[in-house]
């Protein structure tokens, strides 16, 4: 019988999920992180990653729309997309304006971003693959579990 | 001047080549889909040897990376594949000797993407760029194994959640986060051959902040669409209630779910 996934277990999960990064901090005291740097890397992870996103998905709302004969769909979504995405820029680069990195121009450091972008993807989605694919590649036939 | 097309012909457009194809992938036409498989590998090629064509773009270390972990990601992609695909399941498309080659092309994989790491010798692919560590590797390798030691962990802990007979796998995934929680541990800890363990160690604190503002953002960015497609869904006409199902219709459909389940009475 399964069991029900209840709030705790999601907390739990995130806990783990967690686990490792809170190891990496706890086990080396003398720590050299910039804090200010982990900052810059965060908001332009997340100004790169929303804007790629909200690109893709617009695309995607030009089917939808289509396909539910909403012909103003993609529209409003970008709106609400722009709208946000600009929010979000004000709030995060007004407190030292423009989020430099070791880049020499602000040109250098928007490519910079997207090249950044692809490769921590990459690496996300290849560490997800490599779970997917171990989970069935374990997966036991039902006749064999039972014997 | 004359640099920047070049980048932009050679290392940026390839790229964006990639991108379409992706894009295209989505498409329901076949021929759209081929389309875009051709311009993906020939974007693919083109980005790949961007490391020779344009030396003096601050990108092209990227492109050196890409080629430098290459082997290893493939040995490690195809190997599961083989072993996915050769092993007890309906849809075999490989013979079941083959299951310990992909298992085994796994581990190699794995190795030599760990070695690249640890060793800097010549038969190795080289994580350097310009006489020193390859800023995208410092990227790359923290934040991999940082993802792959939390996804495996919390997806092991997921597992033991949806049902009793797959707790197997369950304890792989224990086994696998945990190795790979192990490796980064030590990285931080052990010198590697061309990074100290403290430069390691600051690597690893800013891939977890790239990996959450990377999840905040496409978080948001869902939360966006998902509203704005929920506002258009709430004013279309509810569906017509369909009177309940007969007996006979109610049997079909348990046949059609033993058929297809072929569960016993336990579950």
């Amino acid at each position: 019988m399964n069991k029900r996934v209840q709030p705790r277990n999601m907390i739990i999960a995130g806990l783990i999920f967690l686990l490792p990064t809170i190891l990496v901090v706890l086990l080396k005291g003398n720590s050299t992180y910039d804090t200010e740097q982990g900052l810059t890397r965060f908001v332009n992870a997340f100004l790169t990653s929303y804007t790629v996103a909200s690109v893709f998905l617009v695309v995607n709302m030009f089917q939808y729309s289509k396909s539910r004969r909403e012909p103003s769909a993609p529209w409003i979504s970008m709106t609400y997309a722009a709208i946000l995405g600009v929010l979000a820029t004000l709030l995060l680069t007004s407190q030292g304006g423009f989020l430099m990195e070791e880049n020499g121009s602000q040109r250098a450091q928007i490519l910079y971003n997207v090249i950044h972008f692809i490769v921590t993807s990459l690496a996300i989605i290849i560490a997800v693959s490599i779970m997917i694919l171990l989970s069935f590649v374990n997966l036991e036939s039902k006749d064999r579990t039972q014997t | 001047m004359e640099n920047d097309v070049e980048v932009a012909l050679l290392l940026w457009a390839p790229l964006g080549l990639v991108f379409l194809s992706l894009g295209l992938q989505f498409r329901k036409d076949r021929s759209a889909q081929k389309v875009g498989q051709i311009l993906g590998t020939i974007g693919l090629v083109f980005f790949a040897f961007s490391f020779m064509t344009v030396p003096s773009s601050p990108s092209a270390a990227s492109s050196a990376l890409f080629v430098s972990i290459l082997p290893a990601l493939l040995l490690m992609i195809v190997g599961l594949y083989i072993a996915l695909f050769s092993g007890d399941i309906p849809v075999r498309k490989f013979s079941a000797k083959f299951r310990p080659l992909g298992l085994l092309m796994f581990l190699l994989g794995f190795a030599l993407f760990e070695s690249m790491h640890w060793n800097d010798a010549s038969l190795i692919p080289s994580t350097s760029w310009e006489g020193e560590s390859n800023r995208f590797w410092m990227i790359f390798r923290p934040t991999f194994l940082l993802a792959m030691s939390s996804f495996l962990l919390a997806g092991g802990y997921f597992v033991t959640l949806i049902g009793e007979r797959i707790n197997h796998i369950s304890r792989i995934l224990y086994m696998t986060g945990g190795f790979s929680l192990m490796l980064l541990l030590l990285s931080i800890f052990i010198d590697g051959s061309t990074t100290t363990a403290d430069e390691f160690h600051n690597s690893v604190l800013l891939a977890g902040s790239d990996i959450l503002g990377f999840v905040s953002g496409i978080g948001l960015t869902i939360l966006v669409f998902g509203l704005t497609i929920w506002q258009f869904e709430r004013k279309r006409p509810s569906l017509e209630r369909l009177p309940p199902p007969s007996q006979e219709q109610l049997k079909r459909a348990s046949e059609i779910v033993q058929q297809n389940i072929g569960g016993g009475e336990d579950e």
